[in-house]
């Protein structure tokens, strides 16, 4: 098992290096010069001209990304434009709220995700299995600014429970982690039930239940188990991209997070910011994608003897 | 047959299938008593309903299967008057199954000893050190090479014989009355198959556990029964012990089985089949359900369904070829 995970994390090494390339040349390419930014449109071209050689922007491509991810590699994405700290620390203080919002939110989404799956699975075609698919479509297809709107509304304007936005008690956390884990949680319920139904026709269920074991362990021991496999690997990816920042809930709920930070960057023009945040999230998500494989190793003994 | 000897009847059993186009009788009418310590076959073709009979008694039966009339009796006790929980509490204790499919009848994400441990553990009140010990020396039993070390070991690093000897041990851990083989060693190798029917003779030997093969081999059934049911088309069309019915095999259906197995002693252009094909159980044919393949049909054949007659040397046949009044009668 050691070599599986050693190979897996030595797959994830290149595949970052090229993602902070692919970001790096995509951003080289975007029209504009990011000095006018920075200084501003009044700015004399003498000026200019003069910050843009001290900062090294004269120099070929391949040489500012070697530094770039040289910098990177030591913690230091640089310095923002427009707010002129560095962008690791705004990172890092948008961060936090990210994690509690995707720990809530995936809280949410298997609480409510895995057991609705399992009862659907074993009430099939009963009004309660179409009861809770149907829950879960609606969750899956409901854009997530407008049902969390219509939270805002209901809760926090018409019954006055919650607070409408902001991120400072639990209470602001209920709203965006139910709104976010309402979504999740239809993915996962969809995939348990059709993974645990597809599980409970093998021939080792039927072995299990000649062996004498009450339906309900029949079903959680055997069937569970390997049903899971598929889920916990959509868990740890929905996790990490949860992680990566929820633009959409973050910006409806005021939650100063990865994603508000990703958005003020596109609206500033702040290049450097936009490349720190895109390039975190996506070493998030590829962290995840690590993660849920090795996940996987620790279910099915097949993939870990490799 | 009510003999006190026998440990396990099924009496007029009927399981149908409730489906969209029609009730289908999968097995309709079943008669089998198994003698303490016995091995029975259930011999017949896909489809005639044998695994049919044995997921009825183990009540099994997956939607919309359900056994209609009849009677399960082990030591005395009607299976089908159980309750959900006592059913669990007999099924893998006193009545034991072993499947067709080695390659996928274990789980694969947990060991092989701790899936055989597991069928001790729900029925004894043992610690996991005993069960574990006792699993090991099962597995000892049925002649799994170096026990304590393939305990941890999964399914998948396993061969479909080895997996196969898995199976009986979990079927035999508990000593039970009665152990349903369906098709135990059809996918196997002819090789493993001989060892495998070898050592399900010695268990039952040992622990004098009785047992039902099921299987359409009629060559399994000669090596490792006592007894033998023909069955066709849900219903027994010839039982006698397994020597006579080789000797003297009555019915037609039988008669066309037992030739169309070569044999090495006669040099034949083709091989004897038995004309057309099993019948549809939506739209049986009126009268004998074997007569529109039956070489010896008779006009009373397509109008009236024989009964079990008995002969003189032991054997029971569904045929009216047996019935003295219609073969005098002359129809």
């Amino acid at each position: 098992m050691g070599k599986y995970i050693t190979k897996r994390i030595l797959i994830s090494i290149p595949l970052m290096i090229a993602v902070v390339l692919v970001v790096f040349l995509m951003l080289q390419v975007l029209p504009g010069n990011p000095i006018t930014v920075m200084m501003g449109e009044k700015a004399s071209p003498a000026v200019i001209e003069r910050v843009t050689e001290q900062m090294g922007l004269n120099d070929p491509v391949m040489v500012r990304f070697g530094r770039y991810i040289l910098d990177a590699c030591q913690g230091d994405l640089g310095i923002s434009y427009k707010l002129n700290r560095p962008i690791t620390g705004l990172i890092m203080e948008a961060f936090p709220n990210t994690v509690k919002l995707a720990i809530a939110a995936a809280l949410v989404a298997w609480i409510i995700g895995i057991p609705a799956g399992i009862v659907s699975a074993i009430r099939k075609d009963t009004l309660l299995d179409r009861g809770l698919m149907g829950f879960s479509l609606v969750g899956i297809s409901l854009p997530v600014f407008w049902a969390a709107m219509l939270m805002q509304f209901v809760f926090a304007y018409k019954l006055g429970w919650l607070p409408v936005a902001g991120f400072s008690t639990w209470k602001h956390l209920i709203m965006p982690a139910f709104v976010l884990g309402w979504a999740s949680s239809g993915t996962i319920a969809r995939l348990t039930r059709s993974s645990l139904l597809g599980i409970m026709r093998n021939d080792y269920i039927r072995t299990a239940r000649a062996k004498g074991l009450r339906e309900s362990l029949v079903v959680i021991r055997h069937g569970l188990k390997n049903a899971m496999i598929p889920v916990v690997t959509m868990m740890a990816m929905q996790f990490a991209s949860l992680l990566s920042g929820a633009v959409l809930t973050e910006t409806v709920f005021g939650i100063g997070g990865i994603g508000v930070l990703m958005v003020s960057a596109v609206n500033d023009r702040d290049m450097p910011l936009l490349q720190g945040s895109v390039i975190f999230s996506t070493m998030i998500i590829i962290l995840g994608n690590l993660v849920a494989d090795i996940l996987y190793s620790f279910l099915d003994p097949k993939i870990r003897e490799q | 047959m009510s003999n006190n000897d026998s440990i396990f009847q099924i009496r007029g059993l009927k399981t149908q299938f409730f489906t969209s186009k029609g009730i289908v009788p999968a097995v309709d009418g079943v008669d089998i008593t198994v003698k303490k310590g016995e091995a029975v076959g259930l011999v017949g073709e896909s489809g005639c309903g044998k695994s049919m009979t044995a997921m009825s008694t183990m009540q099994l039966l997956q939607y919309p299967g359900r056994v209609v009339a009849g009677e399960i009796l082990l030591d005395g006790e009607n299976l089908l008057e159980k309750t959900k929980k006592e059913m669990d509490e007999i099924r893998g204790n006193r009545i034991t199954m072993i499947f067709q499919e080695p390659m996928t009848s274990l789980n694969p994400v947990y060991t092989i000893g701790k899936q055989v441990s597991e069928a001790i553990l729900i029925h004894e009140n043992v610690s996991k050190e005993e069960a574990k010990q006792r699993t090991i020396d099962i597995f000892r039993k049925v002649g799994i090479p170096e026990p304590e070390k393939r305990y941890n070991v999964f399914p998948h690093q396993l061969s479909g014989g080895l997996r196969q000897r898995v199976m009986i041990g979990m079927a035999m851990v508990c000593n039970p009355q009665l152990m349903i083989a369906d098709e135990p060693t059809t996918a196997l190798d002819v090789t493993i198959e001989a060892q495998i029917l070898y050592l399900m003779k010695q268990l039952q030997k040992e622990q004098g556990t009785a047992v039902v093969m099921i299987t359409h081999n009629l060559g399994v059934v000669a090596e490792s029964c006592d007894y033998v049911y023909v069955m066709y088309a849900g219903k027994i069309m010839e039982e006698a012990p397994v020597r006579e019915l080789f000797r003297d095999p009555k019915h037609p259906y039988t008669f066309g089985l037992m030739n169309s197995i070569p044999k090495m002693t006669e040099v034949k252009e083709h091989l004897y089949t038995i004309k057309g094909l099993v019948p549809n159980l939506l739209h049986l044919p009126q009268g004998c359900r074997f007569c529109p393949r039956c070489e010896k049909a008779m006009k009373v054949c397509t109008m009236y369904e024989p009964d079990l007659y008995e002969t003189e040397d032991g054997h029971k046949v569904r045929c009216f070829l047996y019935n003295k009044e219609v073969m005098n009668s002359g129809k």
